[in-house]
């Protein structure tokens, strides 16, 4: 039997992408780890039939460390707003605006928020869903910010809605409230940042309340037996291929670091292919803790090297 | 021809790599031991004084080559600007991502692998732990951020926050000297050994409430951190610091005035510089003392002489004579000007003054400008000056001053020489008048700003923004109008009309008619330089051309000298010789040309030839009298 790396997400190249379900059959790969599947829940129960989405619009903010699944998470949520409402008949598309700022690294909040609407035009054309006789009313406010979004009900065709993925506003929660006051019908906006704490999220959740109900999200590192649940679910799921099992008291160390899910993905996916590409005794052994950290060094040297 | 080796400007550039030559002075020494020494956990503060152009300014910016990031502000009016301009943006974001490194590189070891967001949120809690500041530290780190950069760095330089700035806690304006000496001090805690900062030009450092405080705290900073601080100023700065900024300050270097020796060493290194030779010619002994002593001592005053001398003989021997007389052309009267420039300077700063102020409409309490500052009683009378090169010189001065004072009681002085002062001159006048004297080189803008500044800081307190007001009101109705003034000026005048009159030989003088006939052409002439009555133009230009009222001054004692002689050789022939000796004692020190501004005005008067009237009745009349007496048998 073939050796394989068990931590490989089909349909991704790199290990480390977020999972994608609107786009990908990732629906089943989510773990409830750290934290997350609460998290899910709580999103779903915030937006309920989706009929204050349907009528005023929403808005989702996602915040956690850097690696602890908040794309994934955003993703998951984007996906299943996007079945309800085709459920209820609409149609309904993920626009994914996180790199709109990426080429031209606006500085001011109006440039940035002018990046994101020049980018939401050629997507929705992209994705053939704007009405044609309001195109060139749309192409020529493609920059201000203010009239697309006041005016997207009339640009989009009848009967179509918007998931919004927003360029993370880094530290910027004023951008945040921004979003909730330009949000409109049928509209979600969903944004995600490692570097806004709690008292940021209050402080917007403070800024919107008159207008919306902040849909806040929050994900941590993960949590004592989350390692094991993510390494049970990721080996049950391939069963045909060839891998080594992990040494026993790999999980609870692994737990003892307090990892976020980004990370254990991370060393694992790394330590079993390095094992892969030796390949002579794959399979044979389990994987140890000192496995882990020599590909650890092994990766630091490798990054540290002049 | 060999290239003048001597700056004509003689003003140390900021330049980091500044080539000028420098001697090692005991102080420079000591001073550059005090900030090579220093050591994290172990800064150095150091103040240095001197007078104007005793090379503070030269010896700080090579302090600064001490430190990776120098740092150098003249005077602390908008220091938040200087300061971080100094650093600039690059240094800075380069110096806070470095910090980020050591966060990084200091998680790495204690966990398997580092999550980006908790390692910024360590940078900030570094930073507030080392800025002591929360804001600073939040704006420090979104400085690493593309998007805030900008922001960040027009804050740092003490615009007000922009909206987003605001939004992450950034929320004050950093205006006024504290919030510099703050930002300094973040600095220092950013960049430790590596910054050396100089605060030149500093008159004091207390100009607003807190900032005495504010520039303890930096004090503190920069010696728990390891950087340097030099704060550089006239002697009067260290008397305008508290006790509690004092015992804070690790050392204190004043500059001395350069010693004989010492212009000597400067001119053969700046020749070894110039040439490759380390010659002392074309000066010799005998001109580099008399360069010394005209200059006081002064590195400014005397690299500049050195230049003019040099030019003035191609770089051939400059003789004591030379010396003299370039010390006196380096002074050529151009008292408008000197005056106009002041007042820009005084403009500039805001100050209130009023020209050409004669207290009590008395012509000898002239006061060229007198100048008022918010907040404080009283005012800085500024009289300004030619040369001062001999007694005479000297005396009138005090006399000056003396008048000033006792006309304006509560007026602090600074006298403002149009040239060179010589040693001897400089500290009669400072033990008499308490001050020392400004000599108006190419930046007496500077000069004087920090002088008045000075005496301004001297000046007591006050609540009522009326008090500064008062001794301009009081002047101006002292001064009541402009008519008294020529009024009583009129009456001088008169009365030195009436001393040529009482000088008139007597008819039954025993004088020999050809001796008689010299001293008459003396008396003629004198008596046509000072007949201004019925001109009221002349009148006018008594009041506001300085240099009249000095030619007046010196027409007077002129008329009275000869008067003596003439009285002398009149009493007894045999006192002639040593009569002749006194006079040309005396008149020696009363060169002609300081009468040309009468024999022009005279010359608009009545035709020209005045001057060439002067030189023939005075010149050598000593030994004309010796010989119509010789002649007479």
């Amino acid at each position: 039997m073939a050796g394989i790396n068990p931590f490989t997400v089909a349909g991704f190249d790199s290990p480390m992408q977020p999972l994608c379900p609107f786009r990908h059959e990732h629906d089943d790969l989510y773990v409830g780890v750290d934290d997350s599947e609460r998290q899910y829940e709580r999103f779903r129960r915030h937006l309920g039939d989706l009929s204050s989405l349907r009528s005023d619009g929403r808005i989702a903010l996602v915040t956690g460390d850097t690696g602890c699944g908040k794309s994934a998470l955003v993703n998951r949520c984007a996906a299943w707003v996007v079945r309800k409402l085709t459920a209820l008949g609409v149609t309904a598309n993920v626009v994914d605006a996180t790199t709109a700022l990426a080429a031209a690294r606006p500085s001011s909040p109006a440039e940035r928020l002018a990046a994101v609407t020049d980018h939401l035009f050629d997507a929705l054309r992209h994705l053939d869903v704007l009405e044609p006789t309001t195109l060139a009313e749309f192409e020529l406010n493609r920059t201000n910010p203010m009239r697309v979004y006041r005016n997207l009900y009339r640009y989009l065709r009848p009967d179509h809605a918007l998931v919004v993925l927003l360029p993370s506003p880094g530290v910027r929660w004023d951008e945040v409230v921004t979003y909730a006051d330009l949000r409109q019908g049928n509209v979600l906006f969903v944004a995600e940042s490692d570097a806004l704490g709690e008292k940021d999220v209050a402080r917007i959740a403070n800024a919107v309340e008159r207008h919306t109900r902040l849909v806040d999200l929050r994900v941590g590192a993960l949590k004592p037996g989350d390692v094991r649940a993510f390494v049970a679910d990721r080996f049950g799921r391939h069963r045909a291929g060839r891998f080594p099992a992990l040494a026993d008291a790999v999980p609870e160390w692994a737990d003892s670091l307090a990892l976020t899910v980004g990370q254990l993905q991370r060393i694992l996916h790394s330590t079993y292919e390095h094992l892969l590409d030796q390949d002579t005794d794959y399979g044979d052994r389990p994987v140890t803790k000192e496995d882990i950290l020599a590909d650890i060094r092994r990766r630091n040297r490798l990054l540290d090297a002049p | 021809m060999t290239p003048n080796p001597f700056s004509p400007l003689a003003v140390a550039r900021v330049d980091f790599a500044d080539p000028a030559p420098s001697i090692p002075t005991t102080s420079a020494r000591r001073a550059f031991e005090v900030v090579r020494e220093r050591a994290p956990g172990s800064g150095a503060t150091l103040l240095l004084l001197g007078e104007h152009g005793a090379g503070k300014t030269h010896l700080a910016a090579a302090l600064t080559r001490f430190g990776h990031t120098p740092v150098y502000c003249a005077g602390v009016r908008r220091l938040q600007e200087q300061a971080t301009r100094a650093v600039g943006l690059d240094r800075l974001v380069d110096r806070v991502r470095r910090l980020h490194t050591d966060v990084v590189d200091t998680l790495a070891e204690v966990s398997v692998e580092v999550v980006d967001s908790v390692a910024v949120r360590r940078l900030e809690a570094d930073l507030r732990h080392r800025t002591d500041s929360a804001e600073f530290a939040r704006a420090l780190t979104l400085v690493l951020d593309d998007g805030f950069a900008e922001a960040v760095w027009e804050w740092l330089t003490g615009r007000p926050p922009r909206a987003e700035l605001r939004n992450q806690g950034v929320g004050r304006t950093l205006e006024g000297t504290s919030a510099a000496f703050e930002t300094l001090g973040v600095l220092a805690s950013l960049f430790g050994t590596d910054l050396v900062v100089v605060l030149d030009e500093v008159e004091r450092v207390d100009d607003e409430p807190d900032a005495a405080l504010a520039f303890q705290r930096l004090l503190e900073v920069v010696g728990a951190t390891g950087a340097a601080l030099v704060l550089c100023g006239g002697p009067a700065l260290r008397e305008s610091l508290r006790p509690a900024v004092l015992e804070r300050i690790g050392s204190v270097v004043r500059l001395a005035e350069w010693t004989a020796p010492e212009v000597e060493r400067y001119v053969r290194l700046a020749q070894e510089v110039g040439s490759g030779a380390p010659r002392l010619e074309p000066f010799t002994a005998g001109s580099i003392a008399e360069i010394t002593d005209l200059t006081n001592g002064n590195p400014r005053r005397v690299i500049r002489l050195l230049h003019r001398c040099w030019r003035a003989t191609g770089g051939a021997l400059v003789t004591p004579e030379l010396v003299r007389a370039q010390a006196v052309e380096l002074t050529p009267s151009r008292s408008g000007l000197v005056v106009a420039e002041a007042r820009r300077a005084l403009g500039e700063r805001g100050w209130a003054y009023e020209r050409d102020v004669f207290p009590e409409a008395d012509v000898d309490a002239r006061v060229d400008l007198l100048v008022t500052f918010p907040g404080r009683v009283g005012a800085c009378a500024v009289l300004v000056t030619d040369s001062v090169l001999d007694d005479f010189q000297v005396r009138d001065l005090v006399l000056r001053v003396e008048s000033v004072r006792a006309a304006l009681p509560d007026v602090l002085v600074v006298l403002l020489a149009e040239g060179l002062v010589r040693r001897a001159s400089a500290a009669r006048l400072r033990e008499v008048t308490g001050v020392e004297v400004l000599s108006a080189d190419r930046d007496l803008a500077d000069d004087l700003v920090a002088a008045v500044g000075a005496m301004g800081n001297r000046l007591p307190e006050t609540r009522l923004a009326d008090d500064a007001a008062t001794v301009l009101d009081r002047v101006s109705r002292q001064q009541s109008t402009l008519q008294r003034v020529v009024e009583r000026l009129a009456d001088r005048v008169d009365d030195v009309r009436a001393a040529v009159a009482r000088t008139r030989p007597e008819a039954e003088t025993r004088l020999p008619q050809e001796v008689e006939r010299l001293f008459v052409g003396v008396f003629d002439v004198l008596d046509s330089l000072t007949r201004l009555d019925g001109d009221p133009d002349a009148l006018m230009r008594l009041v506001y051309e300085r240099d009249q009222v000095e030619a007046f001054g010196v027409a007077l004692l002129l008329i009275r000298t000869v008067q003596n002689f003439r009285d002398a050789v009149d009493r007894d022939r045999r006192d002639l010789d040593r009569a002749a000796l006194a006079y040309d004692l005396v008149v020696e020190r009363l060169p002609l040309y300081r009468l040309y501004p009468l024999a022009d005005a005279a010359d608009t008067r009545s035709g020209p030839g005045s001057r060439a009237r002067l030189h023939l009745v005075l010149d050598n009349l000593s030994i004309r009298v010796v010989q119509a007496f010789d002649a007479a048998g």
